[in-house]
């Protein structure tokens, strides 16, 4: 094998010049590139949120101004995000955030556990009754089963095109 | 976002297997459940849509 | 043309890259990312191949994804209807998962190679889950043509096929279909008596020498039917797996005279039956399809893969059957080796290249070592940076210190040449000692694995001696095969061994080779070649210059838990956890006494999860 194959693979896997603890200087630096990307993140927020803001202040509470409260909690919300990112980018921001991230996960979770069930009950379990009575039961229960000579599936006549290998079925 | 780009293809293959294999309460089956997926799925790939509400 | 295969989002991810069909690299994602089993997308093991063939992402032609998910998924949604509306709970935390991941494939892959900086390749390949264990198996392969038998859990609808292989074809002619699955059934055992399904399979079968089969004939008249081209049915009263969390359900637990043996609790006579029992009827299902499998393709040859094929007692007797002339099985035989076996059957059966006959009898796997290898230069620096005094020694010298130290009863680390591909240890990456020591055993379990294990270690010797230590004339480089230890070294049983405590029971002496000799006098081997692993047979070769004896004890370089190490950093970081007193790195050896203190900020021990 190359040296060069090694020092690639090397690097690649284990790069443990890499590894050492980094300098004052290089901790300082890379505290100060993260407080900047968490800032510019916080801003960028704040400018969709304030954009949505507006669409509901200008765009719906034009005709219905019940509306414009909406626009107005969430434009005070995107400021609040977007400042709290401007002055206390790793402190508060980071908070807010790790906070907005747990509340979405659960709101995911229950979500999840609000619409797939019905899909169970208005599917899943009338389809199985009516593919039970069509005798359409692909679990192949019955034990023992003498009426089968063999539980083999013959596949030796089927066509296995080149095809068939760029396809997910 | 990668996902809205790939489900055309998705969908069209879950169509074409449907046909040949006559399995037909797959299709509706499958474009509810990619549809409930949209809103639903927990955890990472729901967090970005649910933060832009706020 | 390259190709990338790729097995993720189950258990044990791995990636694999082949270069106009010649197998470049492989390894499994759990090496890198220090996660025994790891699932997801294998970005480390894919960064590790494409490092090894010197070349870019976007330089690869092809990615093959080891099975298709569509059918998968319809498998999924049909067992939902068949079991309604009992397993709404199980449903809630499949589906939701393959609707956000499993069933967007090219998406996950076209995100890495998006994080990259690249696009992803234009071909996808999808071969079906058995087809790519069934390549994995036969392509690589010392023969021109076979017959092929996968067994494992399940794949798509498949838990066993058939295939019909001529050089570059390769036809399923035979499978069955889920939920009946042998596979599946050995872990329903696995679960019953208080193992990690997919991982204390290996555990089962070391418990059934222990056993008697008192339960074969119930599992056969009420748990399976069995007919006589191996082909069965489940009695599905009996298992949870269908709607719910567990393998087995109370019916279950009914006809086996109690509930399951709870984890890390005392193993009874119960469970050693009961391994022997399923062991027995394992056996019996995997010859009946062996000698099916021989008149449905007129085959002389056979190769095997999947998660059963890992059985080798099963195997051993299949070899001792001489059903076919020759037998050979993958060394990556789980889902790792689909990785590989993918790629190889997007390259020939895709693009339809030929495959070259194999030449001098030999497999194109290169021993399994498909993994990194890190330079003498490398490790010199590292261990000089670090501050860990080694020795750098000359082949010849090295093997002989090395040899030396085996006979003096150290246990040694050896962390050198390419990483194994696949679950076992052969040598590169293994912990190895005296097998002729009555106290090895103990002394490696307790003091080195972290563990009190009913199982002897497996011996690697010198292919050429095979058959002074064994009743066996085949070679076994992937100690994928357990035959008997020869008579006239054994030692004659010393009375009713039953009630003896089962660690006791093992740590009695059965032969001039205790440490490696199971309890029914069989053992785990592992045949090594000097044109394969010239370094690995040098230290042996050295052993038995030293000794008369060309076997030694190899067991993997990990902790209970831990998946086995990759890099010199990972060995070290063992080594020193544990009592192991020496440590082989390239052609470096290091001695436990001359290291300076180890320092841990937390207990490593609560890093690995047990398995």
């Amino acid at each position: 094998m190359g040296s060069d194959t090694s020092k690639r693979v090397a690097e690649t896997v284990w790069n443990w010049r890499a590894a050492k603890e980094p300098t004052p200087e290089e901790a300082a630096q890379a505290a100060v590139d993260h407080a900047a990307e968490l800032r510019k993140r916080g801003v960028i927020q704040a400018c969709i949120g304030l954009t949505i803001a507006a669409a509901f202040y200008f765009g719906l509470g034009a005709y219905y101004p019940k509306w414009k409260i909406v626009g107005i909690i969430g434009a005070s919300i995107a400021s609040f995000i977007g400042l709290s990112a401007l002055v206390s980018p790793t402190g508060l921001f980071a908070q807010i955030e790790r906070g907005i991230f747990v509340v979405a996960h659960w709101v995911g979770v229950g979500l999840t556990h609000l619409l797939m069930p019905p899909i169970y009950w208005f599917f899943f379990v009338p389809f199985r009754f009516l593919f039970r009575r069509g005798k359409r039961d692909k679990m192949l229960r019955t034990f023992p089963d003498p009426s089968e000579t063999t539980f083999w599936v013959d596949r030796s006549g089927e066509e296995q095109k080149p095809e068939h290998y760029l396809r997910q079925f | 976002m990668g996902k809205l780009k790939h489900s055309g293809g998705l969908i069209g293959e879950f169509c074409k297997f449907a046909m040949e294999n006559k399995i037909y309460w797959i299709v509706p089956l499958i474009l509810v459940l990619l549809f409930v997926a949209v809103v639903v799925i927990a955890g990472t790939g729901a967090t970005p849509f649910i933060y832009t509400l706020f | 043309m390259r190709i990338l295969g790729v097995s993720a989002f189950y258990h044990d991810s791995a990636a694999a890259l082949i270069d106009d069909g010649q197998i470049v690299a492989a390894a499994q994602e759990e090496r890198f990312t220090r996660v025994k089993h790891d699932h997801e997308f294998p970005k480390n093991a894919m960064a590790y191949c494409l490092a090894e063939a010197g070349i870019r992402a976007d330089q690869l032609d092809g990615v093959a994804f080891y099975d298709k998910p569509i059918t998968k998924f319809h498998r999924i949604l049909e067992t939902y209807l068949s079991c309604a509306p009992r397993g709404l709970r199980s449903y809630l935390q499949a589906v939701p998962l393959w609707l956000r991941q499993k069933l967007w494939i090219p998406a996950e892959i076209e995100a890495v190679f998006e994080s990259l900086g690249v696009s992803m390749p234009e071909k996808i390949y999808f071969p079906e889950h058995h087809v790519s264990h069934a390549a994995s198996a036969y392509y690589p392969s010392p023969f021109a043509d076979a017959a092929v038998l996968t067994v494992d859990g399940v794949g798509e609808w498949a838990t066993s096929t058939i295939c019909d292989a001529d050089g570059k074809d390769l036809k399923v002619v035979r499978e069955m279909h889920f939920p009946h699955s042998l596979g599946l059934l050995y872990s329903a055992f696995t679960y019953f008596t208080g193992f990690r399904v997919n991982s204390g399979e290996y555990k089962l079968m070391g418990l059934a020498p222990y056993g008697e089969p008192i339960y074969a004939d119930k599992i056969k008249d009420h748990v399976i039917d069995v007919r006589d081209d191996g082909s069965f049915r489940m009695n599905l009263d009996l298992f949870g797996y269908l709607d719910g969390f567990t393998m087995t359900n109370d019916n279950f637990a009914k006809l086996f005279d109690g509930p399951a043996r709870p984890a890390e609790s005392t193993i009874t006579r119960r469970e050693m039956d009961l391994a022997k029992s399923i062991q027995v009827v394992t056996e019996e299902i995997v010859l009946k399809m062996a000698r099916y499998a021989r008149d449905v393709t007129g085959k002389k040859n056979l190769c095997m893969a999947g998660g059963v094929a890992l059985n080798c007692v099963a195997n051993g007797k299949l070899l001792k059957e001489k059903i076919f002339d020759r037998l050979w099985i993958q060394p990556a035989a789980g889902d790792a080796g689909g990785a590989l076996g993918a790629a190889l059957a997007a390259w020939h059966g895709a693009e339809q290249k030929p495959r070259p006959a194999p030449a001098n009898g030999r497999d194109s796997m290169r021993g399994s070592y498909l993994g990194p290898v890190f330079s003498d230069d490398e490790i010199g620096a590292f261990l000089e940076a670090k501050g860990y005094p080694a020795q750098r020694f000359e082949r010849d010298e090295w093997a002989k210190t090395i040899a030396k130290a085996i006979d003096d009863q150290k246990v040694i680390g050896l962390c050198h040449g390419r990483m194994e591909f696949g679950p076992r240890a052969l040598g590169n990456r293994s912990i190895i000692g005296d097998a002729r020591s009555p106290k090895m055993q103990s002394v490696m379990n307790l003091k080195i694995k972290y563990r009190e294990s009913f199982r002897p270690f497996a011996p690697s010797c010198l292919k050429e001696r095979v058959a002074d230590f064994f009743e066996i004339d085949d070679e076994s480089p992937y100690m994928l095969l357990v035959a008997p230890v020869r008579e006239e070294r054994c030692i004659a049983k010393q009375g009713d061994e039953r009630s003896a405590d089962l660690l006791e029971w093992v740590n009695r002496p059965r032969s001039d080779l205790p440490a490696i000799t199971h309890v029914d006098y069989s053992a785990r081997i592992q045949t090594v070649d000097k044109d394969v692993n010239p370094g690995y047979y040098a230290i042996i070769e050295a052993f038995e210059a030293l000794t008369g004896q060309g076997i030694i004890i190899n067991t993997s370089f990990n902790v209970r838990g831990e998946p086995i190490v990759c890099t010199p950093e990972d060995a070290y970081r063992c080594f020193m956890r544990t009592e192991m007193d020496r440590l082989v790195l390239g052609s470096f050896i290091l001695e436990k006494e001359k290291q300076p203190e180890w320092h841990e900020k937390d207990d490593w021990r609560t890093e690995f999860k047990l398995d």
